[in-house]
């Protein structure tokens, strides 16, 4: 097999000391982006040091770049699990179970469930590009507006089914997202709408405003209404619990898995990204796990599932990057910058004309992981840390953060007015207990959704019909259905059992066990 | 815990939230005007795109090889103004008028986006052009296994199937939809298009199907053309382009384009309203210098970009031109969408 030997000579390249060297400083950076809402997304990072890479041997550079992608988003997940602050779009589905662990105690397993899920996924991403990409490149190329249309449809239906208690609730949070993401110039007509004529909004609302002001600001702002003697979190003392057990890897192994395809697939379709595929993986993995009732409040299984999604990504969104030179994200769109700017054209001919290159840039995408992983698993003891800060400079320093992070979105004061209103907002929700997270997943979701619908009609000249006459929206539009009945019957029938819901007060004892049905009270 | 201490509680910690606010707009306030001075110091470079967007990587290389050439010694940071393609941009410049330290790297974008908007906070007339540097040569693409091999045949397609065939490309307002709408009006027919926010989806549109024809540039075909996926059949100008020696023009193919301008997709930079000509002066220096050199070619053969070096009283000609010829276009776009 000529592309297992090209794999392992990449390897050997990527594992030159100037090459290892390079990567560790990339994903160290990449983690203190990551960790910093001010400091800005990973594709901001790249672009900045685009001048500095380029200083470097481009194999070289383009490993920096991949270590970079790698922390941030591995950074990503820890804000969201510690702090409540998802810094990124993907990391939005974290703070569902993440941070409820986080709550328990539970921080370091699952920070370390995090980092192992994400290297086992890489690992199977790795070898699916390595496998698979011509096969998967078409796959992509068949995937259109309607398409997307259809698996669009899917997440937003799974969000009001990841609402929690009061599906209104959710609902109301997600109609509220969906109208906040229409804001701005609309692109297929140029129209603006609910700009007020200002050119503030013509760009709409920007996701780091909304999430630090939902989640980071409201977050401060409930807890310090509660005057707090003790700390805010449990912090375990012994080591073993700073891992995650044997059990929580039996548990999740299912969820990995399940993660890994899902986020590769979702990651190889040219605009899927990671947001979509760690999102559905956890919609996929909730309705397939016989613990679906913990997840909300705490099940390692919805940390496992998207964090593998969100990794395996990587790899599947390097198959339009290198095969077809179509890049997937943000971020591998800086990096086929950097291929151009080498003088590198990434496109179909990639892997014959640059074989030195392609490679090794695969390779150290899967290698970053591994350095994660041997990075971060001894360093959890220190970010769980963290969550020992006394309240009185923890949550100054969030504020801080919050404004800075409003601020350097794109130097825009607005925005730093829009955070708090969107703090307040936070604030009344968390009042009213109507769930953030539906407002946030609506927001992205949404309006990627509104253009492949109105691409699809286009298409069509206006006939619904486009969506069920594609096989593969046919095909999308079916699994949907079949998973919204298969929840929903699953419910009902739960229900009729008179099977008692999770504890209310939730204990580690509850999150360890598999059984669901511990008796309340 | 009693409810008034809670009260305070929150208000204690918004009025820290609202003090940051305030903190920050007076930073914003402060920034120091340095007019006056011969060589501007602390340049910053504006532009529309975010990070790694197809501007800022234009304002980067600009800055990279301005410095190569010993042009400047410091490095231009970029500030990214992305609201409204241009439209913020060129706000901002405006808000910093009479200041010699801020440049921004404008496209012909600026002039559409600012007439399809009915009171646009800033136009490019209201900047100081310094210099145009580049043009981009539109070219169609269709798929190699697409019947039409030049444009006629297209055109000839879309009359025996009306709104049937679709052109894929970006923004409706986006240059490659007008001149299409052009081509629509003079020879009566009409075909759809489709639009996608990033380049790549356009690309597997058309590999997929789902489109038949789009207008772009060199850059965003090369590789598939290489790979044998497109296939080029026309060029929007009255020369042929270098890289496709046997791709006919569109006058060659019987359109005429003498309505539209020659130069369709530049690039150039611009200085707030009412930069100093010594300031002028100094930026047009630079860039001269750094036009001649090897890099710089080497950069606009990799985009496919023609250097078009235009200063002064002509550039002026330029864009006026440019907005004249786009008007009606522009507003027929509107008018279509009520």
């Amino acid at each position: 097999m000529s592309a297992l030997n090209h794999l392992l000579d990449g390897l050997g390249t990527a594992l030159s000391p100037t090459n290892l060297l390079w990567m560790l400083i990339g994903c160290v950076l990449g983690t203190v982006v990551g960790i910093l809402p001010g400091l800005g997304s990973p594709a901001a990072t790249l672009a900045v040091l685009l001048p500095l890479t380029l200083r470097l041997q481009p194999t070289t550079g383009l490993i920096m770049m991949a270590g970079i992608y790698h922390g941030a988003k591995f950074a990503g997940s820890t804000t969201a699990i510690l702090l409540n602050i998802p810094t990124e779009t993907s990391s939005v589905v974290l703070c569902y179970d993440g941070h409820e662990l986080a709550k328990k105690g539970r921080a370091g397993p699952a920070m370390g469930m995090s980092a192992i899920s994400g290297f086992i996924a890489s690992t199977v991403g790795v070898i699916a590009l390595t496998f698979t990409a011509p096969a998967i490149a078409n796959l992509a190329v068949k995937f259109g507006p309607p398409e997307f249309a259809s698996l669009m449809t899917f997440g937003l239906l799974l969000v009001i089914s990841m609402a929690g208690k009061s599906p209104v609730k959710g609902f109301i949070s997600m109609a509220l997202g969906l109208l906040v993401a229409t804001v701005g110039v609309d692109l297929v007509s140029g129209a603006q709408r609910y700009t007020f004529g200002s050119i503030n909004l013509y760009d709409g609302v920007q996701f780091i405003t909304l999430t630090l002001g939902l989640f980071a600001v409201a977050e401060v702002l409930i807890n310090v209404e509660q005057k707090r003697a003790k700390p805010l979190f449990a912090v375990p003392k012994k080591l073993r619990e700073l891992l995650p057990s044997r059990q929580d890897l039996r548990r999740c192994a299912g969820a990995i898995g399940l993660g890994s395809v899902v986020g590769f697939i979702i990651g190889a379709l040219p605009g899927g990204g990671s947001t979509i595929g760690s999102f559905v993986s956890y919609t996929l993995v909730k309705n397939t796990s016989r613990n679906s009732d913990e997840f909300g409040k705490g099940a390692i299984e919805g940390v496992a599932g998207p964090e593998a999604a969100n990794n395996s990504e990587a790899g599947g969104a390097m198959i339009p990057l290198l095969s077809l030179g179509l890049p997937g994200n943000a971020s591998t769109s800086v990096m086929l910058a950097a291929l151009l700017l080498y003088g590198v054209q990434p496109g179909p001919l990639l892997f014959t004309n640059h074989p030195e290159i392609a490679w090794p840039v695969i390779a150290s995408l899967y290698l970053g992981t591994l350095v994660l992983l041997v990075l971060n698993l001894p360093l959890i003891p220190m970010w769980v840390q963290i969550l020992r800060i006394p309240y009185w400079i923890l949550y100054p320093t969030i504020l801080v953060l919050a404004v800075v992070g409003a601020y350097s979105a794109r130097g825009s004061l607005f925005d730093v007015w829009m955070l708090v209103g969107f703090s307040l907002l936070g604030y009344i929700f968390r009042k009213l207990e109507i769930p953030a997270a539906p407002m946030l997943m609506a927001f992205v979701l949404g309006p990627q959704f509104e253009v492949a619908l109105r691409q699809s009609l286009t298409l069509s000249n206006n006939s619904p019909l486009i969506f069920v006459e594609r096989p593969i929206s046919a095909t999308v539009l079916a699994i949907t259905v079949a998973v919204v009945a298969f929840s929903t019957v699953s419910r009902h029938r739960r229900r009729r059992r008179g099977a008692p819901a999770v504890p209310t007060t939730p204990s580690v004892a509850a999150a360890n066990s598999s059984a669901v049905d511990e008796p309340v009270k | 815990m009693k409810p008034t201490t809670r009260r305070l509680r929150v208000a204690v910690a918004f009025a820290v939230l609202l003090t940051g606010a305030t903190a920050c707009s007076t930073l914003q306030a402060g920034t120091n005007n340095s007019s006056g001075t011969a060589t501007p110091k602390n340049v910053q470079i504006v532009v529309d795109t975010g990070p790694g967007g197809g501007s800022d990587l234009f304002a980067r290389e600009i800055v990279k090889l301005a410095q190569q050439t010993k042009g400047i010694s410091s490095n231009w940071p970029v500030i990214s103004q992305t609201a409204g393609g241009g439209l913020g941009a060129m706000a901002y410049m405006k808000g910093k008028a009479n200041q010699t330290n801020y440049v921004a790297a404008f496209t012909s974008k600026w002039v559409i986006s600012a007439l399809g908007t009915a009171n646009p906070p800033a136009s490019l007339k209201d900047l100081t052009p310094i210099a145009e540097l580049a043009d981009e040569t539109q070219i169609v693409a269709v798929p190699t296994s697409s019947p039409y091999k030049n444009f006629k045949d297209f055109v000839a397609g879309a009359k025996a199937h009306p709104n049937q065939l679709v052109q894929t490309g970006g923004a409706v307002s986006s240059v490659d939809n007008l001149i299409a709408l052009k081509v629509q009006k003079d020879t009566g027919t009409k075909w759809k298009y489709l639009s996608f926010a990033d380049g790549g989806p356009r690309i597997t549109a058309l590999l997929r199907g789902d489109a038949q024809m789009m207008i772009g540039a060199k850059s965003d075909f090369q590789e598939q053309v290489d790979a044998g996926k497109l296939r080029i059949i026309a060029v929007f100008s009255d020369k042929r382009m270098a890289a496709f020696p046997n791709v006919p023009t569109m006058t060659e193919q019987g359109f005429d384009l003498s309505a539209l301008p020659a130069q369709l997709q530049f690039r150039g930079i611009a200085g707030p309203p009412g930069m100093s000509p010594a300031a002028v002066g100094y930026y047009v220096g630079v860039l001269q210098k750094m036009i001649k050199s090897p890099g710089w070619q080497q950069y606009m053969d990799s985009e496919g970009d023609t250097t078009q070096f235009v200063t002064g009283s002509a550039l002026t000609a330029l864009i006026n031109k440019f907005t004249t010829s786009m008007t009606p276009l522009v507003h027929s776009l509107s008018g279509a969408g009520q």
